[in-house]
This record gives C-alpha cells, sequence and structure tokens, in this order.
C-alpha cells in the first residue's frame, strides 16, 4: 500500500498545528493502517501483509491431499508466519486451494496434544511423560502377545505420514515388534486403484502426469468431482489449450458436471453396465486400436465376449442413459486424439468398485489410449501419501511392492535392512475390515492407530465401536486430543504436524516432494519418526534399525528398496535434489538424469506382468448389496461438502477462515421433486435413517441430487452411523457411496 | 503454544543424554532454513501469472477499475478467499471473499453455479454516502472505494448500508473493514491477491465506464441472485456463456438471525420515549397550563426529568454501539448525505434543550419544597424563574419540535438502507407509536401517581392514545407474518419470527398484551394507589416490549445480499 502515505512520510517533527487538527477531523493514516500494510515480499512474493514481511522462504509440499501442491512458507526467524503456493513449483503452478493455504491454522489449535495422555482408574485421560507412556505401551502390547500370540497386537495406519515414517513404523511393527497385521486408512481411498492397477498392469501403477490434463482433446471424469475436490487439478484442465472436450460421468450435477461439456447423470452405481455399455459400441463399431491391442495387451477377445450382452438398449435400461447418449460418448472417445479416462471415489468406494476402474483401464486399452501425452487410466488419489503408504508402509504388501508370501522378495528386503530373513512375516496382513473383523472375534486385541481417525470415518461406525470396545488397549497417536478416535484411546502419543517435521511424501503423478520443518510441535510432542525410535528403543529393537537416525537416512533405505522395482528412485541422490528439482516422479533409477519435465509410464508399451502386456480384466456386474425398496426408497449417496473440508475434519475444523467455506450443520440434499411430495420445505428440519440408524438434518433442496438420491457430505461424524459395511470383494475398499434410506420430515 | 519443550525429565544420573531428550531437543530446532530456504531474490511476482487479468491501461475520464467475473470458469475451490486472507494479512476469521451458490431448476435437471463476490467498488457506495464521519474515501482516478480505518469510529452503519454486506465489524479493532481492490498492489501492477489465488482465472480487472445507461451489471447471474444494482450501481461485471435467470441463491430459505446492535436498540427506545414524554407533557401544559396548581407543577417536573434521564440514557448507551466513542465528534463529517449525522447533529441539541427544559420546570417544585422563601438562594431561584417561566411554552415546543425531528432522521437511517423491512412508512409507524405509546403510559402514570383526583378526560385520553399506539403496533409487526412463504427479504423475515426468533417475538407480543390490559385496568381505578401501580406496570411492560420490538428490527432483518452457501 504504498501509493497512499500521504501523512505517513510526513516527519512528525515538521508537522504544523494545522496538520495535527486536520489529521483529527479527517485521519487518512494511523495504527489501524498500517496494520494492514503491504509491503514488496522480496523473493519473488509480490507484496505481503508488512507484519508478516518475511526473511527467508522455503518450499514443502502440502499435507492435504494427494495433487501435491508446492508452497511457500514466509519465515521469520525460521518460523512459518505466513504461506502462499509456490509459482515455480510444477504441480501447482503458483495456485493453491483454500486447504493449502490455510495450512499453517490448524497447527495453532487449542487442542494439540501437548504430552502423552494416559487413561487413569478414574476412566479419564492424563498426562504423563514420555517415559511412562513408552513403558505403559510396550508393557501392555508384550503382554498381549504373550498372551494371545504376535498377531494379537496390529495397527491401523495412514496416508497422511512422511514415507520415512511409514517405512520406519512397518519396519519397526512388523520386524521389530512381530506383528503381522498392519492397514493403513488408505483402504478407505485407494485400495480398489491398487487391485485394479497390479491385476491389470502388474503393478500398482498411476500411469500418468498432471501434464496429461494439458494434452488431452477428450477428458473422461468418473466419479470425480474435480472441481472442489482437487481444484489444482481442475487448473490443469483449465490450462488445457486444445479446447477438451470434457466428460462427467455421476449421478449428481457436481460442480465439475456443471463446468463439463456434457454429463451424463447415471443411476447410482450403474457404472459397470455404463463403461461395458461403452465398451461394446467401441467393439461393435470397430473403433478399437487393433495394433496397440495386439501388441501390448492380453484377454482383448474374452472382453470383447463378455461385453457383446451389453447391448445400448440393456444399458439404458440399468443406467437411465439414453442409447443415443451412450453412442455419443463411445464416439468422443473413438474420436478423440489423445483420450483420458479418470477417477477418483466415485469409483474406488464401490461393491464392485475394482471391476469399475478396470472397466476404464480396458477402455483406454481397447483405444489405445495409453503410454501417448494426454492419456491413460488414471486414478486421482485422495491423501497426500497415500501414494506412500501403497509402497511403503509394510502393511499388506511388503516393501515396494513386494509380496510377504514370496521368499526371494523376503529375502531381498532383508538384505536392505541387514536383518535376518526369518524376521520378516511370511503371510499378508488382513486388510483394515479384516482387523475390525478380528477384534470382533477377539483374534486382535491391541491395536495402535497412527493419524487417522476410524472413530468418525470407518463405515458403519455401531459395529465398529462395538469391537473398539472389545480391545484391550488402544493407542492413538495424532496431532489432536478431541479426535473421535483419542477420546477412546487409552494411551495417546501427542505427535507433530505437518509443517512440523522432515520427510517425502509422493502424489498422484509419482512425483516425490518434500516436508519441511517451519513450525516448532507444542509441548512435549513430537514427529512420528522420533515416536518411532521411542517405541524402538523402548521394546528393544532399535538395533535392527541402526543408523536410521533421521528421515534423510530412511530415504536412502528407501531408495534401496525400490532399486530395481518398478518405482525405483536410487537415482534422486537426497533431500536436496528433490527440493532443487521441485519433487521427482518415480521411476528415477541410478544413472537416469535428473530433470524437472513431467513424465508418463509405458510410452513403450510394456506393462509390468510378465509377459509385458496389460490384462484386460471384467467381471459380471453384481446386484446392489442394498438396493432401494418401498420401505427404504431412496439412494443415500456420500462425499466431500466443499473444498474447504477433508475428511473427519480433524484439521480443516480449526481454522476459522475454512469453516467460513462451507454450510455448516448437519444438512442432507434432496431432489425438489422428492421433497415436494413428502411435504419437505427448504431447511427443515428432516430425519435420515437406513437400516443402521438415523441422523437429523436440515433439508438442502435444488442442489445437484436427481430424484430418488439422497446425499450426505462426509464430514459429518453422523454420516458413518447410517452407511453400510460393505465392500469391494477384491481390494476390501469400504462402499460408502451407496444404501438405501428414507427421510421424513420432524 | 511454540515455546520451547521442557525436557521430558532431568536426564540420566550418568550424564549421558537419553534418546526421548535428544529427540525432544531436535523437535525444538528449525532447520528449513539452513537446510532449504529459497535461495533466489528474483522471480515472479506473487504467484501464477496473472498479466492477462489486468487491464492494458489505467482508467481514464468517466472509467474507473472493476472486478470481472467469468462465471463459467467459476468451480467454488474458493482460493480466492484464502488468497486474500494470507497475502492481506486479514484477521483470524476475517474474509474480504465470499464464494455462494446459485442454484436452479432446469429442463434438463439441477443447475448449480458458484460464484465469488466481493465489494463491488460502486459508483454511487452506499457506505460511503452513509458514513458520518467520511471514513470512506472514492479514489476519483481508480473510483477504487477505500475505507480509511484510522478514520472510522465503529458506528457500523455502512454494514447496513451495503446492499451486499461487504463491509465487516471487527470487534477487537473497534472499526469496520474491507476490500480495497488491493489498490497498492495495482499501483505497481500487481494483481489483486484474489486475481492472483484463482487457479481458474476467473476473476480479472477491467476498466469499466461510468455513468453510463445500461442494463444490470450483475444480471448474469440471474434477477433473484444478488440486489439490484440500482441502488449503488455496482461495477462488478458478471459474464457468463449461459446465463440464467431462473438462478436463486442456495441460502434463499436459511434464516439466520441478523446481528441485533442492542445499544441502538435501547437508543432509538428511550429517546422515542423522551420525545413521547416531552410531547405529553406539552400537551398537558397546552391543556392544563404549566403552573396551575402544586400538582401540576410537580406532573410537568416529574415528566420532564423522566424524560431528560430517559433521552440522557438513550444516547449515552448508543456510545456503547460506536466502536471508538472518542471520535464521535467526528460525526458532523457526514452531514451532507448521511442521516446518521444528522441524527447526531439533531440529537445533540435536542438533549441540551430538554435540560434546560427539565431545569425550567423542576425550578417552581424546588422553590415550593425550600423551607425557608427568605434566603439569597431563594431569591436567586424567583429571579431565574421569574425569567425561565415565560420561555417554558417555548422550549417545550422547541425540544418536541427537534426531539420530532430526530426521530424522523432516525427513521430516515433505515428506510435509506433501502431495505425493505425497514422502509419508511413502516419504520417511521414504528418509531413515532413507539414515542406516542410510550409517551402517553409515562403520561398515564406521571398523572395518577402525582394528581390525587385526575381530569377523567386526562386519564382516559392518555390510556386510549397509549392502547391505539399499543394495538397498531402490534398490528404493523405482525402484519409482516403474512409473508412467510414468499422468497423475498420480507418472507425472510416471517420465517425467522416464525423460527430462530419465535421465543422472543412471542415474549414481544406478550409484553404489549400485558401493557394493554395494564392499561385499560389503570385508568378505572384511578389516583394514586392501584391505578398508579398498574399505569407503572402497563410502562414497565410496554418499554420491554418495545426494546424486544426494537431487538427483533434489527434481528429479523432478512434482505439478501450476495449469494451464501
Amino acid at each position: 500500500m504504498t501509493s497512499d502515505s500521504r501523512d505517513a512520510s510526513a516527519p512528525n517533527d515538521r508537522r504544523t498545528l494545522r496538520d495535527t487538527v486536520q489529521d483529527l477531523v479527517r485521519q487518512w493514516d494511523g495504527p489501524l493502517t498500517r496494520d494492514l500494510l503491504r509491503a514488496p515480499g522480496r523473493f519473488g512474493l509480490g507484496q505481503v501483509p508488512s507484519r508478516l514481511e518475511p526473511t527467508a522462504t522455503t518450499t514443502l509440499v502440502c499435507g492435504f491431499c494427494s495433487t501435491g501442491c508446492g508452497l511457500t512458507a514466509h519465515l521469520q526467524q525460521g518460523v512459518a508466519t505466513n504461506l502462499s503456493p509456490d509459482p515455480r513449483y510444477p504441480v501447482n503452478l503458483g495456485m493453491a486451494c483454500p486447504k493449502g493455504w490455510e495450512a499453517l491454522s490448524p497447527l495453532d489449535a487449542e487442542d494439540r496434544a501437548l504430552d502423552p495422555l494416559l487413561r487413569g482408574a478414574n476412566g479419564a485421560l492424563q498426562p504423563v511423560t514420555w517415559d511412562v507412556a513408552l513403558d505403559r505401551f510396550c508393557t501392555e502390547f508384550k503382554s498381549i502377545q504373550q498372551r494371545h500370540g504376535p498377531e494379537s497386537v496390529a495397527f491401523l495406519s495412514t496416508g497422511q505420514i512422511a514415507t520415512e515414517e511409514m517405512i520406519y513404523l512397518g519396519a519397526l511393527a512388523k520386524i521389530g515388534m512381530g506383528m503381522i497385521h498392519g492397514d493403513g486408512n488408505t483402504r478407505q481411498c485407494m485400495a480398489t486403484a491398487v487391485s485394479a492397477y497390479k491385476e491389470s498392469f502388474g503393478f500398482d501403477a498411476p500411469p500418468y502426469s498432471y501434464a496429461d490434463f494439458e494434452a488431452s482433446d477428450v477428458i473422461v471424469l468418473v466419479g470425480s468431482n474435480l472441481c472442489i475436490a482437487h481444484p489444482i487439478q481442475w487448473e490443469r484442465i483449465c490450462k488445457n489449450p486444445n479446447a477438451p472436450e470434457i466428460i462427467v460421468v455421476d449421478p449428481r450435477r457436481t460442480e465439475t458436471a456443471e463446468a463439463a461439456t456434457d454429463h451424463y447423470a447415471i443411476e447410482p452405481r450403474s457404472d459397470l453396465s455404463f463403461f461395458y455399455g461403452v465398451a461394446h459400441i467401441l467393439i461393435e463399431n470397430g473403433w478399437v486400436d487393433r495394433s496397440f491391442v495386439d501388441a501390448h495387451t492380453e484377454g482383448f477377445e474374452a472382453f470383447a465376449d463378455h461385453v457383446r450382452a451389453f447391448k445400448p438398449e440393456a444399458v439404458e435400461a440399468a443406467t437411465g442413459i439414453p442409447a443415443n447418449r451412450l453412442h455419443a460418448l463411445a464416439r468422443s472417445i473413438h474420436e478423440g486424439k489423445a483420450v483420458s479416462f479418470w477417477w477418483t471415489m466415485g469409483v474406488n468406494q464401490g461393491h464392485e468398485a475394482v471391476r469399475v476402474a478396470q472397466s476404464l483401464i480396458d477402455l483406454a486399452l481397447l483405444t489405445g489410449n495409453i503410454g501417448r501425452p494426454g492419456t491413460g487410466a488414471n486414478s486421482i488419489t485422495g491423501q497426500c501419501n497415500a501414494m506412500g503408504s501403497r509402497l511403503f508402509s509394510n502393511t499388506t504388501n511388503l516393501f515396494a511392492g513386494r509380496d510377504f508370501e514370496n521368499p526371494g522378495h523376503r529375502r531381498e528386503v532383508a538384505d536392505i535392512l541387514g536383518v535376518p530373513a526369518g524376521r520378516i512375516p511370511d503371510q499378508n496382513s488382513l486388510a483394515y475390515d479384516e482387523i475390525i473383523e478380528g477384534i470382533h472375534a477377539g483374534r486382535i486385541r491391541g491395536l495402535w492407530v497412527v493419524a487417522t481417525n476410524p472413530g468418525h470415518s470407518w463405515i458403519e461406525q455401531a459395529a465398529f465401536r462395538e469391537a473398539i470396545a472389545k480391545l484391550d488397549f488402544l493407542v492413538v497417536q495424532d496431532l489432536y486430543t478431541t479426535t473421535e478416535t483419542a477420546e477412546l484411546a487409552d494411551l495417546v502419543l501427542p505427535a507433530a504436524g505437518w509443517g512440523e517435521k522432515e520427510g517425502t511424501f509422493i502424489n498422484s503423478e509419482r512425483r516425490f516432494g518434500l516436508l519441511q520443518k517451519v513450525r516448532r510441535a507444542p509441548g512435549r510432542a513430537l514427529a512420528d519418526f522420533h515416536i518411532f525410535q521411542l517405541v524402538a528403543e523402548a521394546w528393544g529393537c532399535r538395533d535392527w534399525f541402526a543408523g536410521w537416525d533421521t528421515p534423510e537416512d530412511v530415504f536412502q533405505v528407501l531408495k534401496e528398496l525400490s532399486r530395481g522395482r518398478p518405482c525405483d528412485v536410487s537415482g534422486i541422490s537426497d533431500y536436496a535434489a528433490i527440493d532443487a528439482a521441485g519433487g521427482l516422479q518415480w521411476p528415477l533409477p541410478e544413472g537416469e538424469p535428473v530433470t524437472r519435465s513431467e513424465r508418463r509410464l509405458f510410452a513403450d508399451g510394456r506393462f509390468y506382468r510378465e509377459n509385458a502386456r496389460a490384462l484386460f480384466c471384467f467381471a459380471p456386474v453384481s446386484p446392489l448389496p442394498e438396493a432401494p425398496n418401498a420401505d427404504y426408497p431412496f439412494a443415500l449417496l456420500t462425499g466431500r461438502g466443499s473444498s474447504s473440508q477433508w475428511h473427519t475434519e480433524t484439521r480443516t475444523a480449526k481454522s476459522a477462515v475454512l469453516q467460513k467455506l462451507h454450510r455448516r450443520g448437519p444438512y442432507v440434499e434432496i431432489h425438489a421433486t422428492d421433497a415436494q411430495r413428502l411435504g419437505i420445505a427448504p431447511e427443515d428440519r428432516v430425519q435420515v435413517e437406513t437400516r443402521r440408524g438415523s441422523l437429523e438434518a436440515h433439508a438442502v433442496i435444488g442442489s445437484g441430487v436427481q430424484p430418488g438420491q439422497l446425499f450426505l457430505p462426509m464430514h459429518d461424524s453422523n454420516t458413518n452411523q447410517l452407511t453400510l459395511a460393505c465392500f469391494d470383494p477384491i481390494s476390501h475398499q469400504p462402499s460408502y457411496k451407496h444404501c438405501a434410506a428414507r427421510i421424513e420430515r420432524l | 503454544m511454540t515455546a520451547a519443550p521442557e525436557l521430558d525429565s532431568a536426564g540420566d544420573p550418568d550424564g549421558v543424554p537419553r534418546l526421548v531428550d535428544l529427540l525432544l531437543e531436535e523437535q525444538s530446532q528449525l532447520t528449513a532454513v539452513e537446510r532449504f530456504a529459497t535461495r533466489h531474490e528474483e522471480g515472479p511476482s506473487g504467484v501464477g501469472s496473472y498479466h492477462e487479468l489486468l487491464p492494458a491501461s489505467p482508467p481514464g475520464p468517466g472509467q474507473q477499475y472493476a472486478f470481472r467475473v467469468d462465471l463459467d470458469a467459476c468451480t467454488g475451490c474458493k482460493a480466492c478467499v484464502t488468497a486474500c486472507h494470507n497475502l492481506n494479512g486479514l484477521g483470524e476469521d476475517e474474509t474480504w471473499r465470499a464464494v455462494g451458490t446459485l442454484v436452479a431448476q432446469v429442463d434438463t435437471g439441477p443447475a448449480v453455479q458458484t460464484v465469488t463476490t466481493a465489494c463491488h467498488h460502486c459508483e454511487d457506495p452506499g457506505c460511503l454516502s452513509g458514513c458520518p464521519v467520511q471514513a470512506y474515501d472514492k479514489d476519483p482516478f481508480t473510483g477504487i472505494v477505500r475505507h480509511l480505518d484510522d478514520q472510522c469510529i465503529g458506528c457500523q452503519y455502512c454494514l447496513l448500508k451495503c446492499p451486499y454486506d461487504v463491509p465487516q465489524y471487527r470487534p477487537e479493532l473497534g472499526i469496520v473493514r474491507k476490500c480495497d481492490m488491493c489498490a497498492g498492489r495495482l499501483a505497481e501492477g500487481e494483481a489483486p491477491a484474489c486475481v492472483q489465488g484463482c487457479p481458474n482465472d476467473a476473476i480479472s480487472i477491467s476498466v469499466v465506464d461510468r455513468d453510463l445507461p445500461r442494463p444490470d451489471r450483475l444480471l448474469a447471474v440471474g434477477p433473484g441472485a444478488m440486489p439490484a444494482s440500482s441502488v449503488t450501481r455496482p461495477t462488478t461485471r458478471y459474464v457468463s456463456r449461459r446465463p440464467r435467470r431462473e438462478y436463486a441463491p442456495a441460502n434463499l430459505y436459511a434464516a439466520e438471525p441478523r446481528p441485533a446492535h442492542d445499544p441502538l436498540a435501547i437508543m432509538l427506545v428511550l429517546v422515542q420515549l423522551a420525545v413521547g414524554i416531552f410531547a405529553v407533557d406539552a400537551g398537558i401544559g397546552w391543556i392544563m397550563g404549566w403552573d396551575a396548581d402544586a400538582e401540576t407543577g410537580t406532573l410537568h417536573a416529574a415528566l420532564a426529568t423522566a424524560g431528560l434521564a430517559a433521552a440522557g440514557l438513550g444516547m449515552g448507551a448508543s456510545t456503547a454501539h460506536l466502536g471508538r466513542p472518542r471520535y464521535a465528534f467526528r460525526a458532523f463529517l457526514g452531514l451532507r448525505t448521511s442521516w446518521m449525522s444528522r441524527e447526531i447533529v439533531v440529537l445533540g441539541p435536542f438533549l441540551g434543550l430538554a435540560a434546560a427544559l427539565a431545569g425550567a420546570l423542576t425550578l417552581p417544585a424546588i422553590q415550593e419544597r425550600l423551607p425557608d422563601a427568605n434566603t439569597a438562594l431563594a431569591g436567586v431561584l424567583a429571579s431565574t424563574i421569574s425569567w425561565t417561566t415565560p420561555a417554558v411554552p417555548w422550549l417545550s415546543g422547541a425540544v418536541v419540535g427537534i426531539g420530532a425531528l430526530g426521530i424522523f432522521c432516525s427513521a430516515m437511517i433505515y428506510a435509506d438502507t433501502g431495505r425493505p423491512l425497514w422502509g419508511m412508512p413502516r419504520t417511521a409507524a414504528l418509531f413515532f407509536g413507539t414515542a406516542l405509546t410510550l409517551g402517553t403510559l409515562a403520561g398515564l402514570a406521571a398523572v395518577l401517581v402525582c394528581v390525587p383526583e385526575p381530569p377523567t378526560t386526562l386519564s382516559f385520553g392518555l390510556a386510549v392514545a397509549a392502547a391505539a399506539g399499543l394495538i397498531g403496533k402490534g398490528v404493523v409487526e405482525s402484519a409482516i407474518l403474512g409473508e412467510r412463504r414468499n422468497p423475498t427479504a420480507l418472507g425472510g423475515t416471517a420465517r425467522l419470527l416464525l423460527g430462530p426468533l419465535r421465543v422472543r417475538f412471542g415474549l414481544r407480543l406478550g409484553a404489549a398484551g400485558l401493557a394493554l390490559t395494564a392499561t385499560g385496568l389503570a385508568p378505572l381505578l384511578g389516583g394514586p394507589g392501584p391505578g398508579a401501580a398498574l399505569a407503572i406496570l402497563a410502562l414497565a411492560a410496554a418499554t420491554a416490549g418495545e426494546l424486544l420490538e426494537r431487538h427483533l428490527f434489527f434481528t429479523s432483518e432478512a434482505s439478501r445480499a450476495m449469494p451464501g452457501l
């Protein structure tokens, strides 16, 4: 605000009485005006608030979603006082969504865990020293393991901590502490994509780069409300110079559907029929890239046989989409020069989700839309480090996409880590839902929950809470003492958060980004990495992890674990190289030059299966687990409420600004004709009920839902009282997006 | 919160530091600067690349800067709100931009449009014309409407004057703040924060012509989406390839009470009570004379004192509404355009004249009660009375006249906002109705207390007038309920009164009912004793009712500003 400093520049001693009187009457400048003064920020920042003028800046990768934006921290004496998106970072090009801009606020929350908390005799959580906490941790878990076997203690991890921390936890739990079972909350968001890619491509390998958004001429978005779920990826679509055709397949009229060129509002969970119908038309018309299919795929003929039954008329009956529109979609895919297929939770969280994801992979293979700029069957990831969890958490697969049941894989890992191969479990972990089942059945009696909030997020809460009550000992490691899960814990370990520690995240497009320490953690909170070190020492197994002193030490271990695997990053020398390049995508084997260019997989048509061919995967369409009927006539859909909310809102609820950016209080969306029929007026109090439970909410009429549908935002802790515990049989991912419900006016 | 952590314990007796202590120490070290701090001093200015989003040249004569919003590109990410918040260093929960949602049912099904909004930097800004202290400045070259933070007294009238609810009061600072279109950035060729922060280039700055007859600039968002631009002539241009007339704000039916402004409610009711009392007193003086007998003198003294007390208390209360009352002296600056200034300028002399009148009417009563009529004090008193007494009728007329002008100014303050609930006939009816009701009830109580055998015509006349006031006001206030089904501002008021405010509205009507009953009974019982007690009860109940009415006047105002969520 340098333009209007009329009085500020006048030295005090030369001020006349007239100036003073004039100022008193009409004051152009003063302390209140200066409170909002802006000054040139240097470091390429443009103008910044003078109060917050940085003495240095540094760029770290955002800790909310997997877009992986680079955020510039404005530092004063090393402490971040403000944030802005980094214009040089190749992911976000100077943009961020509200969560990124507000990423520092949740660190200042009142309810940060400052000390370990132990549930005392009076039933309340009491602060204790780390010594007491660690002693109790080891005593309880060891005692459970002695009584019920080593596999009776399990862990639930996350896509929210650094990859190095995941490696430490995975090694500590399974090699050091003898656990067999551990899974991540990535089961809730990405397991379907993992299973689909593994079977179709031979490795969990999202093939794309964000540059593909800008290079497509046809973009098909399935079950993805990109505009509010991943706004910065939508930004990349907006930068596409080809005026692309944007096709959205989603039961709801979402923000993204509104911004698209075409929207297919299919019946909820009719997606598998829909895409098989599209494949049918493509094959029927000979719109198949035969040379690609012949050279690089396997199983095409069987697939063609399979989709023959999905005639447009039959598909119309199942999906509600007229045959001519289905035909138009097939034609667009056929005529597109670079067609990309993208999916998110609308696909992943379904009862036959893997097959739906694979139907999109099949379409890409069929039309040869893979490996070239602007193409691909591309799963858009959820959490900031879901990709790290998928490859390096050592939960349901061995490090770097290996298999616990493969003796050769176990030996490789044992050699890299310098531990006896016999310490590595020779069986795969139970999946998340099976761990909960195991708790129900009494086989699992101790649970360590790290940086996730299943007391809100896990499907069908009543059953989940019944299971948790059966545990002998529950440890929750989190930033906050007030998460639904921390409130159930016997022991809470106070963790440092994003911005208070170092490490790396891997984003949706396989890019390693750097986390940096720009804030001090409050109280006695420690980085998860430090907590794992302390547990290892207290447990008496720290010797297995000698030399794992800093996250960067473990990054060097990560490189060795990845060497020779599809996710090989042995060519990344260290953190400084990641920082200098603005993040680096895998694979980057040793010897390959480090460039900033964005890269995609499969340019050579060689996939990771043994025969290097991608596999057409398909299955019969299965019936809805809980179809609406006369008693429960609505399809209840759940999903993201707004761009300013993140999952269970443990962090986003702590920002006053983010809280202003979404509708407050519980609400349910219903179509106008349904509302009218049921006598529900806008804003009326209503009760939404399923066979599992009910909640009260205000009715929102006339937003994006179609007749016969209700929509609840997933951020409300009551939503999962209603959902149905049903899982994809292959990926074990919960089917959050559909169950039968009814609604009535209160 | 970020203080250096204490060590977990005193350390190992051997002097070898324990792991937990080492890690806590390490946790407290900040390493980003030496390890990774950005080395470049050079680089682009701000975030993103925005040069196409700024006009090629500054505004010429008859032109100004304006926000331009491409609705087709606005997809509801709300980054603009947070970019503005961070890059301008706003308060913790302060936001100068907002993003609302518009919804419609069209042939193809539901339609959704998100819309980013901020200050429209109007050609005829309501905030500026309403401000009593000239704390707003419309830059003659850029047209940017800037708020002068150090000039503001925190009266918050601009919050009511802006049809778009743009200015925001910051209680911790005692002032209002608002968007300045990042004037300092524009002056340096840098884009405003929101323009920099929009991932989809939906917001840009353009140069627009002023004073041209043209269709409503805000129309692209639909006629029902925002208040019409005829009032303040906003300059923001919303453009869309597919504008839909059917769009309505998603929060159209949301019922959220507005801020109460209770000090203002108290001020309005007490000042109107005072004017009513002085008017009734003038009537009694006109009918019964000013010094007919000792009882009449006492009655006048009592009424005038009560009137002065009410006026003083009311105006005292109003200062509690100011964020920075010590700068209230600036209020004359806005006299040319601001009804707030006018009200303040009128009510000041009103209070002074009321004090003079009260003094003049109290002196004879004091004189009567002096034990010894021959002291020097008595002489001074007698000579003072000898020249104040003839002035009393004139003073009384002046107090009532200026008081009535004050009430008119008060009503105009609200009428001038253009908010339908506060339209002039209704607001004037409420405000003068309060003066009538409370003035006559105070008169009735004073008559019954001070006059042992009051003239029947007087007490019944006062009671009838009070009852008419109570009933008339009740009818005016309840009539609004008929609007409850309409998607209008008045419909919103009705829904608030029947929804979140229903208890308060019920109490308000109950108080009026109680007052009405007591008013009917009081003159029947007559004279000091039960009659006077009932009249005092009626006055108390009616005053409580009027305070609630005025509280609801503010809280139930429901005109639509910009679309909400």
